[in-house]
């Protein structure tokens, strides 16, 4: 009897202890009001910061890049600013949901300071008031590496940064095939029309609106109807539509040929990733340019397996670093923003991750240079010149959900 | 002991079972009580014991109210219709159950049990879980230990 | 012949319920070794350790997010059986006004999806200053477990009733006594049943230890789910795997927690003659 209440009571103080030392829990922090940052100079935001934790949030599929996070990166940002990093793997929608919980409840030291995030959730983000900004200028690792005028970086599929967020990492579409099984890589929308024709049941895309289905979509789009048609085109569904029919038209006349019959689609980029190392396609696709090179030495694709363009290019674009409005801790995401910025974590980056790096070549000295041309792509994968010299920038964010609205109606299962 | 109902009315689930009933019972004295079946011989009985509220009158033991007492210290027992001994327990334990209550010590229970179960020829069976007991052995160890039960603890 | 049959029936029935269940355990463990296998092998052509190192390379930070994520999802089963046992009592075995209404909240999580749920307590979390704490996402989880835990236990105490504990009365027990005494021991497998699954639901919340913890509180579900969703199939088995393994030891610890508190022999549940 004595036993079971002592194990209730132990039970009950284990969970108020838990309560009042949280041995999860971050120490809170100092509210800063944003006026206050916005005066600081850089060298007074590392004083600010000496100490403090700053938590980064973001997608946690990737197991290299939250080790090179966790390994590489939080280690030099203890040691040269004595800042705390704290990683924390969550999906972007799940992130800005919480974000914007935060807000309206009126939570001055939020719990997200550096956010990970691109494309059509910046937008929204910005637009709602969610991100603190502009910052970019403040840094100086910006100011003296980055291109500020180059498209990549003033523009996030077509909408306008202003300052809101910093370069991560470059991503560009790439497909991928097994040179054994497939010689033949399509250069071409009309090349691929052939490739599907040769090897019926065998090749297929992620539905939309899976983030690289949609990109392979609006690649083709820009193979047969141009791209630059897109860049300032009105977000009303009539316009779109009319103007995409012709790659409508021809997505439905690869149905027949594709993987089960163009009935049904891959749920997402992953699944087909899986599809092809399992030999049940023969084609993938990513927006991880040099990822084939790593999935080649840990050994799940195969030797031959090597990565193409087409002639006419591929889509490409860049993710970003942003700082929640209501973060308790903005200085130090400033810190740590600048930092990731800075040559040498961009060289260890593209060495260790192969992420195509954000800054500006021109900008660097020829030991940076070298540092970034030392680095070995590994196989299977198309040289950054290359690369780069056929990227096509995004159509507004806005255009995309109804291309993937248009999509499933006109094309799948059709 | 002298029991006194005056009076008593008690009801259940919005029904009136019991109203105006007065009983009064001199030491000694053995009753019967016969009725329908239905009529409340057992509510009459639970609310004696204290494990029924009554809405009306009083219940007086050895002439002071008992209302308010708990049936624990009301110095009542029942023997209910149905077999209430306690199956995870052994044949020992429940009938020593009130003596554990009382503090008695473990040797005097151990005792008083053998002692008890010799009476009624269940010699042994100290041990034997209530599970494993036949049906018919059974009943016969529920009224005969719960009367000696009884006998102890209200003695 | 009927009893040969039926018995062979039944072995085969056995056998495919083992089959479906030990099938796909080893293709997990299989998988956790496994970088390339491709249709129609029976085996993987490439073998690899790096899901092996991916765990090793974090065992501090993993043993330390197990070992709270337990501790959490312990504490959410406890009190699930406490305020589940209370409960079930109060609604089986004592007359109130609102009765129904009780029990119509006690299943109302059973109705409204989970996620509606999180977004919704997040904002009055956050009011409460109970968003981003252990206390919040247990209170939380205990909101999700306990319909499940109340069931269970009311099955359990309406089995059980009140008769027991009546006759301990009348022989000189306390009302907690008599409780302890004499329900307690019998209910004892369905409490079991309610703190498992309590521990369950509590163990592999994601979405609601996401809002609600804020990222704050980091439980083993929320390291592991992004590797589900990634792809990366041998991490995301040896995640998997080591889930499972927790879980499985932790229902061993409550089994035998639960044995020798029954050992006087409880355990059944006693249905009048």
């Amino acid at each position: 009897m004595k036993k079971r209440i002592s194990a209730a009571l132990l039970a009950v103080a284990i969970a108020f202890s838990m309560t009042a030392c949280g041995n999860n829990e971050r120490p809170k922090e100092e509210n800063k009001t944003a006026s206050v940052t916005e005066e600081m100079s850089f060298e007074t935001m590392k004083e600010e910061a000496k100490g403090t934790t700053v938590t980064f949030y973001g997608w946690g599929g990737d197991e290299k890049l939250n080790e090179w996070l966790d390994n590489t990166f939080a280690p030099a940002m203890k040691e040269t600013y004595d800042i705390t990093m704290e990683r924390v793997p969550m999906d972007i929608d799940q992130v800005l949901s919480q974000l914007s919980g935060e807000i309206q409840a009126g939570e001055k030291n939020g719990s997200i300071d550096m956010i990970w995030i691109n494309g059509e959730n910046f937008r929204s983000a910005k637009e709602n008031n969610m991100l603190y900004g502009p910052f970019v200028d403040k840094l100086p690792n910006f100011q003296d590496y980055v291109d500020a005028k180059s498209k990549d970086v003033t523009l996030d599929f077509a909408y306008p940064i202003e300052g809101f967020e910093a370069p991560y990492g470059k991503a560009q579409i790439v497909m991928i095939a097994d040179t054994a099984v497939t010689p033949d890589m399509p250069k071409s929308a009309e090349d691929f029309k052939e490739f599907v024709r040769k090897y019926p049941g065998k090749v297929t895309y992620p539905a939309l609106p899976d983030f690289t289905g949609s990109a392979f979509v609006r690649n083709i789009i820009y193979e047969i109807c141009g791209y630059e048609q897109f860049l300032d085109m009105k977000g009303d569904k009539e316009t779109v539509k009319a103007a995409v029919e012709p790659a409508m038209a021809y997505l439905r006349e690869l149905n027949p040929y594709l993987w089960n019959e163009g009935k049904t689609f891959p749920d997402s980029s992953t699944t087909l990733d899986n599809m092809f190392s399992d030999g049940e396609v023969v084609l993938n696709m990513t927006y991880d340019a040099y990822g084939t090179a790593v999935k080649i030495a840990d050994g799940a694709y195969t030797q031959t397996t090597q990565s193409f363009q087409f002639e006419k290019g591929t889509i490409g674009n860049t993710n970003f670093m942003a700082i929640a409005a209501n973060s308790g801790n903005k200085a130090g995401a400033m810190v740590a923003i600048n930092e990731m910025l800075s040559p040498e974590i961009q060289a260890d980056r593209y060495d260790t991750l192969k992420v195509i790096p954000v800054l500006d070549n021109s900008k660097l000295s020829k030991e940076q240079k070298a540092s970034f041309d030392g680095v070995d792509l590994g196989k299977g994968t198309i040289p950054q010149e290359e690369l780069l010299s056929k990227r096509l920038p995004e159509m507004p964010a806005e255009l995309v959900p109804i291309i993937e609205e248009i999509w499933t109606e006109e094309v799948a299962g059709k | 002991m002298s029991l006194m109902v005056e009076d008593l009315k008690v009801v259940l689930q919005k029904k009136v079972i019991l109203n105006g009933i007065s009983l009064d019972i001199r030491e000694g004295e053995f009753i019967s009580l016969l009725g329908a079946s239905g009529c409340g011989k057992t509510t009459l009985l639970k609310s004696i014991a204290g494990l029924l509220e009554i809405q009306q009158g009083d219940i007086r033991i050895q002439n002071a109210s008992v209302a308010g007492i708990p049936p624990e210290k009301r110095g009542t027992v029942i023997v209910f219709q149905d077999l209430r001994l306690f199956p995870h327990m052994t044949v020992e334990q429940n009938i020593a159950f009130p003596m554990e209550l009382q503090k008695v010590p473990k040797d005097v229970r151990k005792k008083t049990v053998k002692k008890l179960l010799e009476e009624v020829q269940l010699t042994g069976f100290e041990n034997r879980k209530i599970k494993e007991i036949s049906g018919g052995r059974c009943r016969e160890l529920h009224w005969q230990g719960l009367l000696l039960q009884i006998r102890e603890c209200c003695s | 012949m009927k009893n040969k049959r039926k018995s062979i029936f039944i072995s085969i029935t056995q056998f495919v319920l083992l089959a479906a269940i030990l099938v796909p355990a080893v293709t997990l463990l299989l998988w956790i070794f496994t970088e390339r296998w491709t249709w129609p092998d029976l085996a993987p052509q490439v073998f690899s350790k790096r899901a092996i190192f991916e765990i090793a390379g974090r065992k501090k930070e993993l043993l330390q997010i197990l070992w709270s994520s337990i501790l959490i999802s312990t504490v959410v089963a406890v009190l699930s059986a406490v305020i589940g046992i209370m409960t079930a009592r109060a609604i089986l075995l004592y007359r109130f006004p609102g009765k129904q209404v009780v029990y119509f909240f006690t299943i109302l999580p059973f109705m409204v999806p989970a996620t509606v749920f999180a977004m919704g307590i997040q904002i009055t979390f956050i009011k409460m200053g109970l968003n981003n704490r252990i206390t919040g996402v247990i209170i939380a989880h205990l909101i999700c477990s306990l319909p499940y835990a109340i069931r269970l236990i009311m099955d359990g105490t309406a089995a059980v009733g009140s008769r027991l504990e009546e006759q301990a009365r009348v022989l000189g027990a306390s009302p907690f006594k008599a409780f302890y005494k004499t329900s307690l021991p019998m209910l004892m497998p369905v409490i079991l049943s309610a703190v498992s699954m309590s521990y369950i639901v509590s163990f592999s919340q994601y979405f609601l230890t996401l809002m609600i913890g804020g990222g704050n509180v980091k439980t083993f579900t929320i390291l592991m789910v992004p590797y589900l969703q990634s792809g990366n199939r041998n991490i995301a088995c040896i995640y998997s795997t080591l889930f499972l393994g927790v879980t499985l030891l932790v229902f061993g610890v409550f089994e035998w927690a639960a044995g020798r508190f029954m050992k006087h022999g409880g355990g059944e549940f006693y249905t009048s003659e």
